[in-house]
């Protein structure tokens, strides 16, 4: 089970709060996945389908509301604070898409990069080598004394991913690396990323750049919190696949549920739902209701409210 | 699944419930090293002796975990985090200046309200040791058994260069401490044929010895056995009064007979002598019965049970005297007996050495240095001892002149010393003044360091966002809450000892300034000279170590709360509880109405102490709930009203849409603005219309028009007599009559001669009461009496008129009409007459036999002296004790109608007694009543009390100065933090394309406008708030004293509004203008 995969998450929800109308919303909605250790995967869907919510559980940033994911036999949702902490040190190499996220403002990219080593307490030993190394790979050598407001975007960016691999990561999560860069130091990324993924470490990129597709071992498509669509490059088979799924979803402790965006624009559900309980077949079904329409307290049928009497019975109606 | 979870360190050391028990510890500490109550002390080693046991448990947990091999949990390396500590440091590095610029100023504040307290205290302290008539601290130096030098050695003179040696005991060691004074006390040796017996002599102290206390001690039957005389041949010394009071009891236990010695023809002196003695003396010629050798004296007269028993039988207190252990004490009193001699004419005692060198019969001296040193430490003691031993004395021995010098080996120059009792007595007196005093300096500590604290939450809470943001930027690489919690120990640690020190050090230099300015505030007020005890030096610093501490822990309880969420990142402020249920509005509105309502209607009905206390709260509660208002409501409105009007400026209405927009950081500025102006306001202007009152009271007792005796003052039916058109206001007074000492000192060329008396005599509490609160009273008075006198009239003050005339011993007085100036050497003399508001000049009669007639004066002082000079009329005087009003009259009134009106209305009582202040001759009129009883002064001087009065004015005096000093960093603090956080905005502008100049004056506007508008409603409410506070104090009695009349200080109150209004545009302009000229894309880029 989960300990032959690198990554196993199952049945993951997620549920924010929404601060206007203060309900919950659930931005994801039963994520399975399985992923080898050192592979390459990318995580591609629109803004708002719950990409960097999936990354940030991954990453040990957020719990999952329900459903259970492991990272190397480490069951992430179970784990407190703290724990999450020493998971993040240990294992997680993470690249935010905003780089003012990753880098210490006040600091240079070197002191960056060793400042997140003394989180980690990295041998001291190995890191003016490792500070090298990053340095040459990324072609940062020149800027490494730079700070933050004398590096350009893409730079930013490379200097970010330098501190997300400082403590040599199991796992780099990275989260749209490539969205402030033109398409050369894309391709330049997506070549190192390849790199440091052969190398051994296992890469989850989320990303709406679909050169991705192409380098990455799977990619998956993730819309209105699940993934819908599945892609791997094994064999020849290069195309896009449905992933095989059911929608599910979560009744919380008050009731309430959320219907996914594509059934609810599928559906055109209006304001008013009918709650249909059908005993025989043991399920719960909703119905939609016409609102100039109401139940006859006669003969329960269907009847306009407009009318003083029942189109059926001819009853009198009771305007309440 | 456990597999994943064991390689993971589970719980961090320092968890919440401890750090829950340290905040309660360390809050305890604070309290104990601030107000020195040892339960603090307790609960905090409590509470950290369980913290110790909680992170024992947890540090060995945490160890055996880490010495498992498969545990991946990272032990905390101290290299590490030091790294940390340091990357810290590099980003945050303006804003831990900031912080701890903060905690800086919070550290100042404290050490310097503690350091200014205990100035005050200590000032207080040596004033009322000073003031008291009694010496705490003397040396004695007795050569009562020098016979082993010669039988008879004269002792001539202590050499004057030992008088130089005490003057440096002044300007020594104990800086301008103590006043040394230096008396020399001669004794007389009987020329009996009793031969070596008559060594050890012995006296009573009669001081404070009443008849009635008399007669009750004589009673009591330990007397005998206690008192000290066993040697048959003790003398005793008593006024004839007593004597012939007691006739039967002193024959109880001594044969006493009445010994008179005529004194050159013309003085009489009861000598008491034991029944062998005079049988001795009786056939002797001696002239001076008088005799004083130290060493019999100190006898301490020790109550006993039965002693005890007796006095209350008799149904009366337990004297002073006896509760202090001790009946006879020997300050002063030879003094006085030497008063009598030279009264008598017997003495003069300048020419003493001489006087007594001529006869053989001098048996010794005393020489009795007294020191108004209040705390003396041993290592000083020791100075004075030394200075003391150098002192020399010149002794005609049988082989001729010879000097000698005082040692402590030679019994015959003895030197000893005591620390007087009653210097216990005074400090016992004086904690109880000190406790009050200590009071009001805490009220007045209180509003100083809650701005402050407010001010140093204000700026950590704003730095908090951004410690929020990089420390969620190192949890994301994994760092555990423990290398957070270290990180920020390593930073407050280094925060704590820098402005521990720092503010400590800084306190020294701003105490001295603030200690001057306030005397200049005060109104003639004192220099309270800055006195640090000891133990503040490591209790200052502990204090803003331990302060910071307290303020930097809610970024521990911050570290938990940090979500790793996009989030993060945005500033937002939620709304406060209070906010949302208009707490603060409902507070502001409630105790706003109060004081409009309560103050016309009647609430005579209710009991005044409910009211007081109602109105004590409505002010606090307005005093809080305002700054809250103005800033959440109303500048927010005045900002857009100003916008909205001035819509063709555009930078002016930019400025305002500003405030509007960052209201939340405005706010808090506006709160601290708020505090502190209308905490100035507030003291400037209830310490201005207090003085002004207070002055004008005292004026009314100085300068009364109607003085009405006998009223009763605790009567409104009285009272209401006293309501007569044209009287603008009385105050009640309480007399209290005393006595005066007077003697006369011979001239050289006839030592015989009384001449004739005239004295000046102005009453000590009134005049030392105006003195205080009237600046240049005592020169005008000075001027006065000085220009009065000349050779015919002598000169009486008592030692309070002398320091209302800021005279002190060592002072040399010069007067006019070639009168010989003088020295002053001791406030012993003293005179006054009727208890009388106004300077007068009196000539009393003087009868036939140069003895004042006790009829004309009402001496002041010594008892026995005034029986013994007019032991003749022979009568009882007796203090009295009554009340009366002082009426003043308005500039137009009639005062004949208004003296016939008190007349008629008080004609029915025989006691009230109506004078007019016509002139400065007023006839005496004479109420003694021997029946009535004598409950002690009510209307006395008390240093301290005025003190307290003065220094509760004074210390609204030093809230103005720093909080002050507060507003000018509070808007450093505003401009340059807020403009910190709004750099975004300044990118904008200059994407927008306004220039350098544009953007400074949007902020310096918007700046200016919150300042200006603080402090139009600072002012307001300032003005209210003394309105509140002067009409809770006066209370109902609004009438009786001289009307409150609300004083602005219009000059300081200038002052104040410019130099705010200027500093604060000069604080904030710089910033700004650096603010401003930023680059567009550095700015944006690097937030």
């Amino acid at each position: 089970m989960e300990t032959e995969n690198f990554i196993y998450v199952s049945n993951v929800t997620r549920y924010f709060r929404d601060p206007d109308t203060e309900l919950n919303v659930m931005v994801l909605r039963g994520i399975d996945l399985k992923l080898k250790r050192g592979s390459f995967s990318a995580i591609i869907g629109p803004s708002g389908a719950g990409k960097t919510t999936l990354l940030s559980i991954l990453g040990g940033m957020i719990r999952p509301s329900t459903g259970q994911v492991f990272v190397d036999g480490i069951p992430l949702h179970r784990l407190s604070e703290n724990e999450l902490n020493n998971y993040r040190r240990r294992y997680c190499g993470f690249l935010w898409q905003d780089a003012e996220m990753n880098l210490q403002i006040g600091l240079t990219v070197e002191q960056n990069i060793k400042h997140a080593m003394n989180i980690a307490s990295y041998p001291r030993e190995l890191r003016t080598a490792r500070i090298k190394e990053l340095g040459k790979k990324l072609g940062m050598t020149p800027r490494l004394k730079h700070r933050f407001d004398q590096l350009s975007g893409g730079e930013a960016i490379r200097a970010s991913l330098a501190v997300a691999l400082a403590n040599s990561p199991e796992l780099l999560l990275l989260d749209e690396p490539t969205g402030e860069l033109d398409s050369e130091t894309t391709l330049e990324m997506i070549t190192y990323l390849r790199k440091m993924n052969e190398e051994g470490t296992t890469v989850i990129v989320v990303t709406h750049d679909t050169r991705f597709e192409r380098m990455t071992d799977q990619s998956f498509y993730l819309l209105d919190g699940s993934i819908i669509k599945v892609r791997k490059a094994e064999g020849n088979s290069q195309g896009w696949k449905e992933a095989v799924r059911e929608e599910y979803t979560v009744i919380n402790q008050f009731g309430q549920i959320q219907i996914p965006l594509s059934m609810r624009s599928k559906f055109k559900f209006n304001e008013f739902l009918r709650l249909v309980e059908d005993d025989k077949a043991e399920r719960l079904y909703l119905e939609k209701v016409d609102k100039d329409m109401s139940i006859c307290p006669h003969c329960q049928v269907e009847t306009s409210i407009h009318s003083e009497f029942c189109d059926s019975c001819r009853g009198k109606l009771v305007s309440s | 699944m456990s597999i994943g979870t064991e390689r993971l360190a589970k719980s961090s050391i320092l968890g919440m419930w401890p750090l829950m028990f340290f905040i309660i510890g360390l809050n305890s500490l604070i309290l104990y090293l601030f107000l020195q109550e040892e339960i603090f002390l307790y609960i905090s080693l409590a509470t950290l002796l369980l913290i110790f046991q909680f992170l024992k448990g947890r540090v060995t947990n945490l160890l055996n975990r880490n010495k498992r091999a498969e545990s991946i949990s990272a032990p905390i390396s101290i290299r590490d985090v030091l790294g940390l500590a340091k990357d810290y440091y590099i980003i945050n590095k303006r804003y831990i200046f900031a912080s701890a610029f903060g905690i800086l100023l919070m550290s100042l504040v404290v050490s310097q309200s503690t350091i200014v307290a205990e100035s005050y205290r200590q000032y207080a302290f040596d004033q009322f040791i000073l003031d008291d008539d009694q010496s705490t601290f003397q040396f004695s130096i007795s050569s009562a058994d020098y016979g082993n030098y010669s039988k008879w050695q004269p002792f001539l003179d202590l050499r004057i260069d030992s008088w130089m040696n005490f003057q440096g005991l002044e300007l020594g060691s104990m800086r301008s401490y103590g006043v040394v004074t230096f008396r020399i006390i001669m004794g007389q040796r009987f020329n009996l044929d009793v031969e070596e017996r008559w060594i050890d002599y012995a006296r009573v102290d009669t001081r404070g010895l009443t008849p009635e206390y008399y007669n009750l001690i004589s009673q009591l039957p330990s007397f005998p056995d206690d008192l000290g005389y066993d040697d048959v041949n003790s003398l005793l010394v008593l006024p004839v009064d007593l004597i012939r009071a007691n006739q039967e009891i002193g024959t109880e236990i001594y044969e006493i007979e009445d010994f008179i010695t005529e004194v050159n023809g013309q003085h009489e002196f009861n000598i008491l002598v034991d029944n062998d003695i005079i049988q001795g003396a009786a056939s002797l010629d001696f002239s001076i019965g008088f005799t004083n050798i130290t060493f019999a004296i100190d006898r301490v007269w020790q109550l006993q049970d039965r002693d005890l028993g007796y006095i209350r039988s008799q149904n009366l207190k337990i004297p002073k005297h006896f509760e202090q252990g001790t009946l006879f004490t020997k300050n002063g009193l030879e003094w006085d007996i030497f008063n009598q001699l030279q009264v008598a004419n017997a003495l003069d005692l300048n020419q003493l050495p001489y006087v007594w060198g001529s006869t053989d019969k001098t048996v010794g001296f005393e020489a009795i240095i007294y020191t108004k040193v209040p705390l003396i430490k041993d290592m000083e003691l020791e100075i004075y001892k030394n200075l003391i031993q150098r002192t020399k004395l010149l002794i005609d021995g049988d082989l001729g002149l010879f000097e000698t010098t005082l040692s402590p080996h030679l019994p015959q120059y003895q030197i000893t010393y005591v620390v007087s009792s009653s210097l216990q007595t005074l400090i016992t007196t004086y904690l109880e003044f000190g406790d009050n005093l200590e009071r009001i300096m805490f009220m007045s500590a209180v509003p100083l360091l809650i701005i402050s604290a407010f001010l140093l939450f204000f700026s950590l809470s704003l730095i908090e966002k951004r410690k929020e943001r990089i420390m969620a930027k190192m949890k994301i690489r994994g760092s555990s809450e423990d290398q957070i919690r270290l990180v920020l120990i390593i930073e407050m640690v280094i925060q704590a000892v820098f402005a521990g020190i720092i503010g400590f050090l800084l306190s020294f230099l701003t105490t001295p300034i603030l200690l001057k300015s306030s005397g200049i505030f005060e109104f003639n007020g004192p220099e309270i000279p800055l006195i640090i005890p000891t133990d503040l030096l490591w209790r200052l610093p502990a204090l803003g170590f331990l302060i910071t501490l307290d303020f930097n822990l809610i970024s521990f309880f911050n570290i938990s709360k940090i979500k790793l969420e996009e989030s993060v990142m945005a500033n937002e402020y939620g709304n406060s509880f209070w906010q949302k249920k208009n707490l603060d509005l409902i507070f502001f509105l409630l105790s706003g109405a109060y004081w409009i309502i309560v103050p016309n209607i009647n609430t005579s009905d209710l009991p005044a102490e409910l009211t007081f206390q109602v109105g004590l709260i409505s002010i606090v509660a307005f005093l809080i709930s305002f700054p809250f208002v103005v800033s959440r409501i109303f500048i927010p409105l005045i900002a857009f009203i100003f916008g909205a009007f001035i819509r063709g400026f555009d930078i002016f209405s930019l400025s305002a849409k500003n405030i509007v927009r960052y209201k939340r950081l405005t706010s808090l500025l506006v709160v601290i603005l708020l505090t502190s102006f209308m905490l100035s306001f507030f003291g400037l202007i209830f310490s201005a219309t207090m003085f002004k009152t207070m002055e004008e009271q005292s004026r009314y007792k100085l300068g009364a028009d109607v003085y009405i005796q006998g009223i009763d003052i605790n009567d409104p039916e009285q009272l209401a007599k006293l309501d007569i058109e044209g009287v603008v206001a009385y105050s009640e007074i309480n007399v209290f009559q005393y006595r005066a000492q007077a003697w006369e000192t011979p001239t050289e060329d006839n030592p015989n001669q009384v001449p004739t008396f005239h004295y000046v005599g102005i009453n000590p509490f009134s005049f030392s009461n105006a003195a205080f609160w009237n600046p240049g009273y005592h020169q005008e008075s000075l001027d006065n009496i000085t220009a009065q006198l000349n050779e015919e009239f002598s000169f009486g003050l008592h030692s309070l008129q002398a320091n209302g005339l800021d005279l002190l011993i060592g002072d040399h007085l010069e007067f006019r009409h070639g009168f010989q100036g003088l020295n002053i050497i001791s406030f012993e003399l003293s005179l006054t007459f009727e208890f009388f508001p106004r300077l007068i000049l009196q000539t009393p009669e003087v009868s036939s036999n140069q003895i004042v007639n006790l009829d004309d004066i009402y001496l002041l002082m010594n008892f026995e002296s005034v029986e013994t000079i007019a032991m003749e009329t022979n009568r009882a005087t007796l203090d009295v004790y009554q009340t009366g009003a002082y009426l003043k009259l308005a500039a137009d009134a009639d005062a004949d109608f208004i003296k016939t009106e008190l007349f008629k209305r008080f004609s029915s009582n025989e006691e009230v007694i109506v004078q007019t202040f016509e002139d400065n001759n007023i006839s005496f009129f004479s109420t003694f009543d021997a029946g009535s009883d004598s409950e002690g002064p009510a209307l006395t001087f008390n240093p301290l009390t005025e003190f307290e009065n003065k220094f509760a004015v004074a210390g609204l005096h030093a809230i103005l100065l720093v909080s002050f000093l507060i507003t000018i960093i509070a808007t450093i603090f505003y401009s340059y933090v807020i403009l910190t956080i709004r750099q975004n905005e300044v990118g904008v502008y200059r994407a927008l394309g306004m220039v350098q100049r544009q953007i400074t004056l949007v902020f310096v506007i918007e700046i200016f406008l919150i300042i200006l508008v603080s402090l139009v409603f600072s002012f307001a409410a300032g003005l209210f708030m003394a309105y509140a506070t002067i009409l809770l104090i006066a209370g109902q009695n609004l009438e009786a004293v001289p009307p409150f009349e609300l004083t602005i200080p219009v000059a300081e109150f200038t002052i104040i509004v410019i130099t705010a209004a200027f500093v604060s545009f000069l604080v904030s302009y710089f910033p700004i203008r650096r603010a401003a000229s930023k680059q567009t894309g550095s700015i944006l880029r690097a937030i």
